[in-house]
């Protein structure tokens, strides 16, 4: 589970059929009851205009958003930055009609068109060859910009979330938000932005939540005059990696066998934090001793 | 940029008061408890008109007497909004004529509701004389009718409203249309300010600025009027270039007793702060670590308000520190706090204020 940060106390005036993070606006672009708004993270709402029946709507690269129309086949349009509108004038894939799919991903920079659902299909803009599919294992709702070559798979019902590399074809990392009507991505701060059935704005750090540390683990074998590389690995309930904790060091017997170099080491970005432990010197006590790792959280 | 509210002239329309003559038509303007023998039916044009400096409105009224309606033009001083001369007209020029606005050459240009052309019109009698400009857009390729249209003759370019979209057109030779806008809204009226922009006013009170002479037309504001109205029954937009502010013509429906609640409101393109948001933390929160807050300062339509100074302070007593009391706001508004946490828990409070100067 990502680490709650912030949940509004003001509520938006319905909850959105979509919503994306503008980063010149630095606050998200809703669609609510048929109306285009700007809401920004504390709730605070203003109106844009009408939002026309005929289109959808998508998420574009570099923290933008485009508009379909509502066809099996659609053309794209470019949506203004001033307005929330579209442009009729500026269609983003003039060669290849994409299949219609609220929430897909317009990549015009690298000519690439990732179309929710389970898997993601990433096709060639130009021409709608399938160039590829990365499977989150749950069916995907919104794609939301995370950075180049990246976006933020949410399914709302479950509160699933993957970081997919579009151009690795894989998934980065998976965990989980709490359910929600919509979701964003804060490509500017690296926040998961939610909308609930509550209507209020949920932030979300990309840090989940620790629920697991590994056992420490000894390289090589703990042994009598020898020091040695010791970790541990700090892991969400979904088993993604913690980077960032301070890991708390502790040699359990009394007298300690042993000494530890380090009282607390921060986790690494693969979660592991690490410490260096000497085995008993010369005149010290031998025999079984435990190590106790913790983290504050 | 926002729109600055300058000030307004309320009740900018007088009816005239039943006279107690039993009249045949529109019986209901006058039964009690209105007390009036006329009423404004449809609003056909709002001008600036810079010959005499004014801005100009005709209106159809119902109205108590033979025939049952009336057609008045309403000339207002454009620099105080007083109501300057009314006088009555013609059917023809609201019947036949459509949305005057100023244009090329300090020129009124209008469409028509009987016709398909834009055509210059003699400013005061909302008709054109003989050998006035005109152009026929259903003749262009593909055929255009336009319910509104600026002109600017001397770069050859009209910008014209067709339904939800605003069309720039070259008419330099064989007309191309060179792009197109839509609307954030149904349109209320569309007013020219210079050979390079123009603004569009929606039936809803946002209002609009863009620049229709790039190759590509693009907006360079979306605000609304102050205090916008759901039961408006319209709002007219006309931009007075001697003085470089637009003029917002609400019409807004009658009171009980039947007198005209119509106000004309002026506003400058400027900053105007309609709200500040509450600080929002971007970056986790930990003891003794830094953390970053963000707020945004924004006008009536959410539009940022850029390079104005916020405050920040920590209310009493303050466990950790704010290492940035003071931040300017970005051009999306956005304004970054940076605090320093304590080393152990605490409960803080962090107040933003704006200093904006009226």
């Amino acid at each position: 589970m990502l680490e709650l940060l912030y949940t509004s106390t003001k509520a938006l005036s319905n909850y959105p059929s979509f919503m994306a993070y503008i980063k010149t606006w630095d606050a998200l672009v809703a669609f609510i009851n048929l109306e285009v708004h700007k809401v920004f993270r504390d709730g605070s709402e203003a109106y844009l205009g009408a939002w026309s029946y005929s289109l959808s709507l998508g998420n574009r690269v570099l923290g933008r958003h485009f508009y379909f129309e509502n066809a099996v086949n659609a053309w794209c349009y470019a949506a203004d930055e001033i307005t929330g509108q579209f442009h009729n004038d500026l269609i983003l894939n003039p060669n290849w009609k994409v299949p219609l799919a609220p929430g897909s991903h317009l990549d015009d920079m690298a000519g690439l068109f990732l179309k929710t659902g389970n898997p993601i299909t990433i096709h060639d803009l130009g021409t709608g060859v399938l160039a590829g599919a990365v499977s989150t294992g749950f069916y995907v709702h919104n794609l939301a910009y995370a950075g180049s070559g990246r976006v933020m798979a949410f399914k709302h019902d479950t509160g699933d979330v993957a970081l997919v590399d579009y151009q690795g074809k894989k998934v980065l990392w998976k965990s989980k938000v709490r359910p929600c009507r919509w979701s964003a991505y804060d490509c500017l701060h690296d926040l998961v932005i939610t909308v609930e059935s509550d209507k209020l704005v949920r932030i979300y750090l990309l840090n989940p939540v620790p629920a697991t540390l590994t056992a420490p683990t000894f390289t090589p074998a703990a042994q009598r005059f020898q020091g040695c590389v010791v970790k541990t690995r700090l892991r969400g309930a979904h088993g993604e990696v913690c980077p960032g904790y301070w890991v708390r060091w502790a040699i359990t017997g009394s007298p300690p066998k042993g000494a530890l170099v380090k009282l607390a080491s921060k986790t690494d970005e693969n979660g592991y934090a690490e410490n260096f432990y000497y085995g008993p010197a010369l005149g010290e006590e031998i025999g079984a001793e435990t190590l106790k790792v913790s983290v504050k959280v | 940029m926002a729109l600055w509210p300058i000030f307004t002239i309320p009740n900018c329309i007088s009816y005239v008061p039943w006279d107690g003559k039993n009249y045949f038509y529109n019986p209901y303007l006058r039964t009690p408890p209105r007390i009036y023998q006329e009423s404004i039916n449809s609003i056909s044009h709002f001008y600036y008109e810079p010959g005499q400096d004014r801005i100009c409105l005709w209106a159809t009224f119902e109205i108590c007497p033979w025939p049952s309606w009336a057609v008045k033009r309403f000339d207002f001083h454009a620099e105080t909004g007083a109501l300057l001369n009314t006088a009555s007209m013609g059917i023809w020029p609201v019947a036949w004529v459509n949305h005057g606005s100023l244009g090329s050459y300090g020129a009124i240009y209008s469409t028509w509701n009987s016709g398909y052309t834009v055509t210059e019109m003699d400013a005061s009698a909302m008709w054109p004389a003989a050998g006035m400009w005109s152009i026929d857009p259903s003749k262009w390729n593909p055929s255009t009718i336009f319910t509104h249209a600026v002109v600017n003759r001397e770069d050859a370019l009209i910008a014209g409203v067709s339904s939800w979209y605003l069309q720039i057109w070259d008419i330099s030779g064989t007309p191309t249309r060179r792009g197109s806008l839509r609307l954030p809204y149904t349109l209320g009226y569309l007013c020219y300010e210079s050979r390079e922009i123009c603004w569009i006013i929606t039936q809803n009170g946002l209002v609009g600025k863009i620049n229709y002479r790039e190759t590509k037309p693009r907006w360079e504001m979306l605000s609304s009027v102050q205090n916008p109205d759901p039961s408006s029954k319209g709002y007219y937009s006309a931009f007075d270039t001697k003085r470089n502010r637009l003029a917002v013509f609400r019409w807004l429906p009658d009171a009980v007793d039947g007198a005209c609640q119509c106000q004309i409101e002026f506003y400058r393109p400027l900053y105007r702060v309609a709200g500040l948001t509450d600080p929002v933390p971007v970056t986790r929160l930990r003891n003794g670590e830094k953390a970053r807050f963000v707020a945004h300062l924004y006008g009536n339509s959410g539009e940022g308000v850029g390079t104005y100074p916020l405050r920040g302070t920590l209310s009493d007593p303050a466990a950790g520190a704010l290492l940035t009391p003071i931040t300017a706001t970005e051009q999306s508004g956005a304004a970054t706090f940076r605090y320093q946490a304590p080393d152990e828990a605490a409960t803080e409070t962090l107040n933003l204020s704006a200093s904006v100067e009226e």
